[in-house]
């Protein structure tokens, strides 16, 4: 008898990698060099992220990514770690 | 009170340079800018070569995020404003806030559209840039023109194909003259070379099949002309009223002397051999200079290479000039900068700006052996000194549309 399948843990994206996806997009839609673009900063408030920027910010990512946003949690970024963090738990949710 | 209008700052994106400087250099010696395309994979056309714009960095010309969110075409329009609005020096003017603003165009962001369509089709509306709306537009160029000079006057676009680059010098013409604004910034910009475009152009079959090589494909008026070359690009002027150029002591680089604009009305593509609305149209452009056929002097040519539309063109002025129509030079400078469609006629008005201040012809490239129907001074080859007043600027949209616009040296 063989054993079922072991389901395949999620495992997280390396950060590297996210962080320097995520800087990506900010720069192609903001203009901004990535290695200037802190993940601490504040995305209206430091990078200038204007409500038109957070919509295409949103495709970007989707494409990017792979994952589906929801405008709720769009409105919930605040920081550019909160983009890696929400990227993260999607793309973990998705491997599950 | 009668206002003159003249040209006090010009500015350039082309694929013979960026700045009008290293675009008139390239006019005087001859240089084409037609070559290999790079922007696509043109493996499954027959015509490969384009005259593409090399070395242009957007972020020059504009901040980093309108650089980065910006159309092609947007990009190259706003780079020629500003060049222009610098050259003429507008920046210390508090009277250039009130200046208007008048782009145009033909195909509009072809590229963006491509992409976002091609998005659209493979992935859903959810993948749609809200950023098309404005930014795909024809008006998208004027409007940021208007945002990135702080113009505040009446901003508007014109779509009039091929002579839209020479149609804005009229609107501008007009707007200047009735005393609605001091000035205008001007200018027509294009980026068609897109696979869709290019497709529909190469099925159109308006492109040149020259087998040699790329700089030798576009042949104005020469026995082995068989097509155009797309090119893309930008054109921009700043046109103001004279007296207020003189009270702030700007550099006139010409006056415009007249206007006129006429259709076939026959068909949207075919061309009328006998040239008939473009004669009218010079006419109206020579009767609005109180200028005689006999007082121009050059004939900065629309010339795109077209076997119908070089005969046609030269019937034209054959009929229009009659004997004095051997004695003055005829050139295209489109060998060089490529068939930009709505910005090729802002490049012509740019080239016959610094004609007049230089006293000298661009050549006709590739013109090596007359077709039979072309029987002008075409300045094959090696652009010459020459003594020019007054000169005109000729274009003929797809639709039957022709314009001509008359330059003169500053008054």
């Amino acid at each position: 008898m063989t054993a079922p399948p072991v389901p395949e843990k999620p495992h997280h994206m390396p950060i590297p990698e996210l962080e320097a996806r995520v800087k990506q997009i900010l720069t192609n839609r903001l203009g901004i060099p990535a290695e200037e673009i802190r993940t601490d900063a504040k995305l209206v408030e430091e990078l200038g992220m204007d409500s038109l920027d957070a919509v295409e910010l949103a495709i970007a990512t989707e494409r990017e990514f792979k994952v589906e946003l929801s405008d709720q949690q769009v409105a919930t970024l605040q920081t550019v770690a909160d983009i890696m963090a929400l990227v993260q738990r999607l793309h973990d949710e998705y491997r599950v | 009170m009668t206002r003159r209008v003249v040209i006090t700052g010009l500015g350039a994106v082309t694929p013979v340079g960026v700045g009008v400087k290293a675009f008139w250099h390239a006019l005087r010696e001859g240089v084409s800018g037609i070559a290999p395309l790079t922007l696509f994979d043109a493996s499954p056309y027959t015509c490969q070569v384009a005259a593409e714009v090399k070395h242009f960095e957007a972020a020059d010309f504009m901040g980093p995020k309108a650089a980065a969110t910006t159309g092609r075409f947007a990009q190259f329009g706003v780079a020629a404003a500003r060049m222009a609005y610098e050259d003429a020096l507008l920046g210390s003017v508090s009277a250039a806030s009130r200046f208007a603003v008048c782009f145009g165009n033909a195909a509009n962001a072809a590229f963006e559209i491509q992409d976002g369509v091609e998005q659209f089709v493979e992935e859903g509306a959810r993948s749609v840039s809200p950023s098309v709306a404005f930014e795909s537009t024809a008006h998208a160029v004027t409007g940021h023109v208007s945002v990135q000079l702080g113009l505040k006057g009446q901003t508007m676009t014109l779509a009039t194909a091929c002579s839209t680059g020479i149609d804005v010098v009229q609107w501008a013409y007009h707007q200047i003259r009735s005393g609605l604004v001091p000035g205008v910034v001007a200018g027509a910009t294009e980026a068609p070379l897109s696979t869709y475009m290019h497709a529909a152009f190469s099925r159109l079959g308006v492109l040149s099949n020259w087998p040699g090589p790329p700089s030798q494909a576009l042949r104005p008026f020469d026995a082995m002309h068989d097509g155009l070359v797309m090119g893309e690009g930008a054109g921009a002027f700043v046109l103001e009223d004279l007296d207020h150029a003189r009270t702030r002591g700007a550099r006139v680089y010409a006056e415009v002397l007249g206007f006129g604009s006429a259709s076939e009305g026959i068909h949207l593509f075919t061309v009328d051999p006998t040239g008939a609305a473009l004669q009218s149209a010079v006419r109206t452009a020579l009767r609005m200079a109180r200028v005689d056929p006999a007082e121009i002097d050059y004939i900065n040519a629309h010339g795109n290479g077209m076997p119908n539309y070089d005969r046609a063109e030269t019937a034209a002025y054959r009929e229009i000039f009659g004997s004095h129509a051997y004695n003055l030079p005829v050139s295209s400078i489109k060998p060089m900068t490529g068939q930009s469609l709505g910005a090729a006629g802002a490049l012509q008005v740019i080239a016959g700006c610094f004609t007049l201040e230089e006293q000298f012809v661009p050549p006709t490239l590739n013109h090596d052996l007359p077709d039979p129907g072309c029987d002008l001074d075409y300045v094959p080859t090696r652009g010459r000194t020459a003594r020019v007043r007054r000169l005109l600027i000729a274009a003929h949209a797809m639709g039957g549309t022709h314009s001509a616009l008359l330059l003169g040296c500053p008054p």
